[in-house]
């Protein structure tokens, strides 16, 4: 992947009156990146997202996309760009291939018949192309959104919470197409989401934000391999496990010992160190099963911001 | 401007709200037309009554250009709030709905969103009168016939020629055009501060109801500003059925129109670019 900042904010604050709803906020978007953008609720993600799409304009600070500002090139870089914000909302009165239509021709395009059809089987919404939107559930429109998103071929796409109202098989589901416009087609993707899951699953890189500043940011696997694991070993029931630990160097690692499994915090490294150890005690191991929470990360970043 | 303009018409189209002027004004003319065609000698007896002990009338009185002049003075009352129907939704609509952050999203000034709206509602203003002419203008002349029109006033009659009125009627009809590209204007105005349309569209008229209410009022306090309301020259149309015409007056409104679009379309095109899009 590149490293050309495709995004990049430079100390970005917005405040109403004296909220401050994102403060002196900063971060790149590299070309070919899926970036993920968590937050808890009121952090600041949509807020910095809509002043990305100069819905919002900065009290201060410097947007650049493409590597020009923002608000000098606004028709340049938005032509370049496809996005779903906060929700998927159409013209309800209006079929959802003359949506399409009509945004992509607000985009630039015209685009033709076949490319609306091969957009609408893309997302999944082949055949219902006619429907009138109003008809549509809340899924259809997130899949029409996408699809309004891609028609005129941007080369970023910027996604608000796109799983919201989804099923799990059309979070699969998008997951998948987000995976293919990236991998296949080269589009870089900033995305929020309130799923960490999901992100950990998706992103290659990722900024955490908390009452609207960085809290930490960098790739995905960086960030969570600085992180401990949360390791459960069990074994053959054997009493004598708590005080084999107990009278070790393992034992401030440890988070609870029962007679037939043992849950310690471990970096990567030493998972392996103490499966050895307790083999070396005669502890009969059937299984080891690490978890490696983004959820837990992202809590403890988020608590450590006051 | 063209390409924006016309996706705002194919909006417009697709909306069902649009069609409630059409509709009420394909009613309201019918009945007036019904009405004066079942009794309209009773009509015109009671309209000429004060002035037969001064004037013999002869000929056609009840004929398709007065039928046409009657429901002008009726209507042009009333259409300025199906102007502000679709006029007051243009831009409150799209928050309401939502849509407004994908349009304000798009490659485009918000300078052009404002006035490619503004354009396609000053077509449907034209739509709205257009179809208003037909029904009361040539409709009224296929049934009624056509003939001299007789203007009564408070204090004067007129008596116009027939040859003499198609380009007087075209006239009042671009001029009532203006004066309602005025209200599309003020209504588009209101609706960039709103997020729902119920407000611009009650606050055109209730602006419109106040306007008219100081313009009515014999008070000297008022006399001074009277000159510079909108809707004190919203009637203006009537002077083009006026022998002599004032010509100066009609200029003098005209130029209080425009300048007053202008206005309204400046502050809503300042005002929706100062506008962050929370909705």
């Amino acid at each position: 992947m590149s490293s050309h900042p495709l995004v990049q904010l430079q100390s970005v604050s917005k405040s109403y009156g004296n909220f401050l709803a994102v403060d002196g906020l900063s971060l790149s978007v590299n070309k070919g990146d899926i970036y993920g953008f968590l937050g808890p609720n009121g952090s600041g993600k949509s807020t910095t997202l809509r002043m990305l799409l100069s819905l919002i304009k900065p009290t201060s600070g410097s947007i650049a996309v493409f590597g020009k500002p923002l608000m000098q090139n606004r028709n340049y870089i938005l032509s370049r760009i496809g996005c779903i914000i906060e929700k998927p909302d159409f013209y309800r009165y209006l079929t959802a291939r003359k949506n399409l239509e009509l945004f992509a021709k607000l985009s630039g395009i015209t685009p033709t018949k076949k490319q609306v059809d091969e957009m609408l089987e893309f997302v999944g919404l082949s055949g219902r192309g006619n429907d009138l939107v109003k008809a549509y559930s809340h899924g259809m429109k997130q899949r029409l959104g996408l699809a309004q998103a891609l028609l005129h071929n941007p080369e970023l796409i910027i996604l608000d919470e796109p799983n919201t109202g989804l099923d799990p098989v059309g979070i699969i589901e998008l997951r998948n197409m987000l995976l293919h416009l990236n991998q296949q087609q080269g589009k870089t993707i900033m995305l929020s989401s309130h799923v960490l899951p999901e992100i950990e699953l998706i992103a290659s890189r990722m900024v955490i934000i908390n009452k609207g500043k960085n809290i930490a940011e960098g790739s995905v696997s960086e960030l969570l391999n600085s992180e401990q694991l949360i390791t459960t070993f069990s074994f053959y029931h054997d009493a004598s496990v708590a005080s084999v630990i107990a009278n070790s160097s393992w034992k401030n690692k440890t988070i609870s010992v029962a007679d037939d499994k043992v849950v310690v915090s471990l970096s990567k490294e030493e998972v392996a160190v103490f499966n050895a150890f307790l083999v070396s005690n005669q502890i009969k191991i059937t299984s080891i099963e690490s978890k490696r929470k983004l959820e837990d990360y992202f809590m403890k970043l988020v608590n450590s911001v006051h | 401007m063209w390409k924006l303009t016309w996706i705002e018409l194919e909006k417009i189209a697709a909306k069902p709200r649009s069609y409630i002027g059409f509709i009420a004004i394909t009613v309201i003319v019918s009945i007036i037309q019904l009405a004066m065609y079942a009794d309209g000698d009773s009509y015109m007896d009671f309209i000429t009554q004060s002035m037969e002990q001064s004037f013999e009338l002869q000929g056609k009185m009840l004929n398709g250009n007065l039928v046409c002049f009657i429901v002008l003075q009726m209507l042009i009352v009333q259409i300025p709030l199906l102007v502000a129907l679709v006029g007051g939704d243009l831009v409150s609509g799209e928050a309401a709905m939502g849509t407004v952050r994908l349009l304000a999203a798009k490659p485009i000034s918000r300078t052009q969103i404002i006035l490619s709206k503004f354009f396609a509602g000053c077509i449907y203003t034209f739509a709205l009168l257009a179809w208003l002419a037909v029904l009361a203008l040539f409709v009224s002349r296929l049934v009624f016939g056509d003939g001299d029109l007789l203007v009564v006033k408070s204090d004067s009659i007129t008596i116009l020629q027939a040859h003499d009125l198609s380009w007087r009627f075209a006239c009042a009809i671009g001029i009532a055009f203006l004066a309602l590209v005025t209200v599309a204007a003020l209504s588009l105005m209101l609706s960039v501060f709103s997020d729902n349309s119920i407000g611009p569209i009650m606050s055109t008229m209730a602006v419109i109801i106040l306007f008219t209410i100081i313009g009515t009022m014999d008070v000297p306090f008022f006399d001074n500003i009277k000159p510079f309301l909108f809707t004190t020259h919203m009637i203006i149309w009537h002077n083009f059925f006026d022998q002599p015409m004032d010509t100066h007056q009609i200029m003098q409104s005209t130029l209080v129109l425009l300048v007053h679009c202008v206005l309204f379309v400046s502050v809503a095109v300042f005002a929706f670019n100062k506008k962050d899009i929370l909705s």
